[in-house]
């Protein structure tokens, strides 16, 4: 068997996780050593006697093995382990390095890749900056890397895929699984213009403890965190201290104090975090570059818009207003602001959230 | 000698009429009932013998024998009383043959010998009116709706007693034919809702919604937070509904008596409001049974019918109500038959925009995108293509429902329901011209060919239809809403041709991308 298998046979192995492979490897300088262990030397690094049971059954073990390179094999999935040749150098300097990694699609080379997280249930702020973030970064030759999770990951991942840049998922289950299931779309763009990676082996649940756990992957394989929106205690909030044990810059979108959403962002700023405005601060903190040099966004052209459409253009923004509060705020007539919005909505400039609901679409080429 | 006369069955919202033949002949005294007769019709027997009885009069000790005609229908309710007693009244000889032979009579007995009313009463007489029958005969309490039947004579009866003096006269008095426009003026200025539109603090962009759709009896979808007043604004609605024709008044006063919902004989003067809670069942809501009686959906007809709380109602019941939307009628088969009751109902739904209510107010609420889209696909994309009109009703200030008036309180005072009623009775009125000896009523009804006809627009304003109809994706069928609805919003806007402000307030009125598919 080439090294490679040794490795695969021990993280195929019924419940080896992380920490059990620590304990080993404390004792063992490979895998292969493992594998030829017999039962009592096994017994000297104290380990359960169930673990060393199933270490020891060689027969379930090469079977399991051999169902794993099939699926490899069937899935196109990558194989890497701790200490080859091309595992992510990033990732060796990190507590806690992942022993193996599993990738569909390619595994990040040597651009910038920055980690887009944020809260699952976001508001339409952040989804809008989310991906505003993304397309600027990605037009700056920026990658994304996230946890393809609902809310602020997705618009992450969307913003660069939109703008065709690289974006890579770093999930909490197997890489054969898409998780969340709705996300299937979304799931198979990013292998296509990226990759998706998780330390566990295919096949694998997703369990919430695992989430926390692939955090560590993300921050490791990026070169600063943004964190676009979270509460106070989210668990956004972990992956932006792992980068901070890493040694990478962490950047936060900031909100208005009042919003829930914005508290752990506006925490973070307080503490040291750089702010976000568009990206323009990530993309001039990576490339070391001034904020005037780093690339130059395309604005909105609102020149041409009649006075009382701009009126109301310029009265929204990315937080949703309602119907009645733009009625209340122009003392104008419900019909005649309906007929407003409805000119603004198909010149794309203004966007429907929700029933009666209205916020500015910064970007507009991108129809959401 | 067999004598004869003259009931009716009740079929759905029509009627047949049915011949009462009792015969009298000797043999052991029996009292015989044959013709596919359900089991309250069986029990006529009693009534009708202890109600003869008790009015003075015996029956002979012979065999009597009663046959109800034709045999192949069966006959359900209580109506055969009165025309089961006056066939054998006739056969004693108290009543003429010659007079009672071309009589329709409808009534349920008592036991002391008083007519009762029955449900149904309209459709019969109606049919009975186009059977050429010269003559009905019914109880007080269902006089008012027979009355709506201009072709027949109507008279009415309290008890055997009235019956046999009234034919024993020479010239058989009958009501005065109704006068149905009076009825309806007279209906009109009473009705006084409880709930007014001046209840409803601000929500001025729901309150033109409703005024639109109610306008042109457009399908309205109200969106909200709980609390936010939505299902007040929808209680509102009843007092700015336009007035009803006559023969609008006599189709829906026809349904309801054959409903049994009109509390017996009650003229339907306004136009109904049917609020649904949604465990109602399918079959109450469509019409059921083995006579099929209509249900809310019918019962709504000509007027609104309210679900609350719209992605509760299951899934099964909200994809049905599809095709009746679309038609106006629904056709119900059972074995015996088709039957088809006419649905041209106003569909007022009233829904929140999550499952926790308050979405996009990210502060309280905290469903996620999954979650919210799991909510709202409740609501199917052809269902939701149904819905005109679309509208949110937002929280209220709390300076706005503050109940202290300050000195310098600018609050405006709020629209009265009366002064919204009068601008829908305009664009009513237009349609009502417009539609003249068509077949409908309302813009929603029109079809494409009506669209050709009466949406006549010019060029810019048809090139940001289409330019609409390219970015936002519409179908066919909520392009010929938009249509429907610029139509009715010139109307109020008394305007010939439809112009670019109603095109564009239309589509706006549309139910947003988001909520028929998200990403």
């Amino acid at each position: 068997m080439e090294e490679w298998m040794y490795w695969l046979w021990l993280c195929g192995l019924k419940g080896m996780w992380q920490g059990k492979m620590e304990k080993l490897f404390q004792y063992f300088h490979s895998p292969e050593e493992i594998f030829f262990a017999t039962s009592k030397i096994l017994q000297t690094t104290g380990i359960k006697y169930e673990d060393i049971e199933i270490i020891i059954d060689k027969e379930k073990g090469k079977k399991e093995l051999e169902k794993n390179i099939r699926i490899l094999k069937k899935e196109k999935i990558k194989f890497y382990y701790y200490g080859q040749e091309n595992y992510p150098e990033k990732l060796m300097n990190i507590n806690k390095p992942p022993y193996t990694l599993f990738v569909k699609g390619e595994l990040p080379k040597k651009e910038k890749l920055c980690a887009i997280v944020g809260a699952r249930a976001c508001s339409e702020y952040g989804k809008a900056k989310a991906m505003e973030v993304a397309v600027n970064l990605a037009q700056a030759g920026i990658g994304t890397i996230s946890g393809m999770a609902r809310g602020i990951d997705s618009y992450g991942h969307y913003g660069s895929i939109e703008s065709a840049g690289k974006t890579y998922a770093v999930l909490g289950c197997g890489v054969d699984i898409c998780y969340p299931g709705e996300n299937k779309n979304l799931y198979e763009k990013i292998a296509g213009n990226g990759g998706i990676i998780s330390e566990y082996k295919p096949g694998t649940k997703p369990q919430g403890w695992q989430f926390p756990m692939r955090n560590r992957i993300i921050s490791g394989l990026s070169d600063c965190v943004a964190v676009i929106e979270a509460k106070h205690k989210s668990g956004s909030l972990i992956t932006a201290t792992c980068a901070l044990e890493q040694g990478k810059d962490v950047f936060a979108l900031p909100g208005r104090t009042t919003d829930k959403l914005s508290t752990g962002c506006n925490e973070l700023i307080r503490d040291g975090a750089g702010m976000i405005f568009d990206g323009r601060e990530i993309i001039a903190s990576l490339k070391g570059v001034t904020l005037d040099e780093s690339a130059g966004i395309e604005n909105v052209m609102t020149e041409n818009i009649p006075e009382e459409q701009k009126r109301v253009y310029d009265f929204l923004d990315t937080t949703p207003k309602s119907l009645q509060n733009i009625v209340d705020e122009m003392e104008s007539d419900v019909s005649k602001i309906r007929v407003i919005l409805m000119e603004l909505q198909l010149e794309n400039l203004v966007f429907e959230v929700t029933n009666g609901y209205y916020v500015k679409n910064k970007n507009k080429k991108n129809k959401r | 000698m067999v004598s004869k006369t003259i009931c009716a069955a009740l079929l759905g919202v029509d009627a047949a009429l049915v011949q009462v033949e009792v015969d009298i002949g000797e043999g052991l005294p029996s009292f015989d009932m044959v013709g596919l007769l359900a089991s309250e019709v069986r029990e006529a027997r009693e009534r009708v013998r202890t109600a003869l009885r008790n009015s003075g009069i015996f029956l002979p000790s012979g065999r009597v024998t009663i046959n109800l005609s034709p045999a192949n229908i069966r006959k359900e309710g209580t109506g055969f009383d009165l025309g089961i007693a006056a066939a054998i009244l006739v056969a004693l000889g108290l009543i003429e043959q010659e007079k009672a032979k071309n009589v329709l009579f409808i009534g349920e007995l008592g036991l002391d010998g008083r007519v009762n009313g029955i449900k149904g009463v309209l459709p019969m007489v109606m049919a009975a009116a186009k059977k050429r029958v010269s003559m009905c005969v019914v109880s007080k309490d269902n006089v008012k709706e027979a009355c709506l039947e201009s072709d027949i004579k109507v008279v009415q009866v309290e008890s055997i007693y009235e019956l046999i003096s009234k034919f024993q006269q020479e010239e058989i008095q009958g009501e005065n034919a109704c006068n149905i426009q009076k009825l309806i003026d007279e209906n009109y200025k009473e009705l006084s809702n409880k709930f007014d539109f001046s209840q409803v603090i601000g929500q001025a962009s729901s309150k033109r919604a409703v005024e639109v759709a109610v306008a042109g009896m457009h399908n309205l979808l109200l969106m909200g937070a709980p609390g936010c007043g939505k299902s007040l604004m929808a209680k509102c609605i009843p007092g700015i509904l336009p007035k009803l024709t006559s023969e609008e008044c006599i189709e829906i006063t026809r349904i309801h008596s054959a409903g049994g919902k009109n509390e017996f004989g009650n003229v339907v003067c306004n136009r109904p409001f049917i609020s649904l809670h949604h465990c109602a069942t399918p079959s109450s809501i469509m019409g059921g049974g083995i006579n099929p009686t209509p249900g809310a959906l019918s019962l709504a007809h000509g007027g609104v019918l309210y679900l609350d709380e719209f992605p509760e109602f299951p899934r099964k019941i909200i994809e049905s109500l599809r095709q009746p939307l679309e038609d106006g009628e629904i056709t119900i088969s059972r074995v015996h038959g088709n039957f088809v009751f006419q649905t041209d109902v106003m569909l007022v739904a009233a829904m929140n925009p999550c499952p926790c209510g308050y979405y996009p107010d990210r502060n309280r609420c905290k469903c996620t995108e999954h979650e919210i889209n799991r909510y709202l696909s409740k609501i199917s994309g052809p269902m939701l293509d149904r819905i005109d009109i679309c509208s949110q009703v937002d929280k209220i200030d709390s300076k706005d429902l503050q109940i202290v008036r300050e000195k310098h309180d600018n609050r405006k005072t709020q629209e009265k329901s009366r002064d919204i009623r009068k601008r829908v009775e305009v664009a009513r009125e237009i349609q009502k011209d417009r539609f003249k000896n068509s077949g409908i009523r309302f813009n929603s009804q029109m079809n494409p060919e009506d669209l050709k006809k009466y949406c006549s627009m010019d060029k810019e304003t048809c090139g940001i239809l289409n330019n609409a109809y390219e970015k936002l994706g519409l179908s066919a069928r909520a392009y010929h809403r938009i249509l429907k609805v610029s139509r009715t919003i010139s109307d109020l806007r008394k305007e010939e041709n439809i112009t670019k402000e109603s095109v564009l307030e239309a589509i706006s009125y549309k139910v947003p991308d988001v909520l028929v598919g998200r990403q």
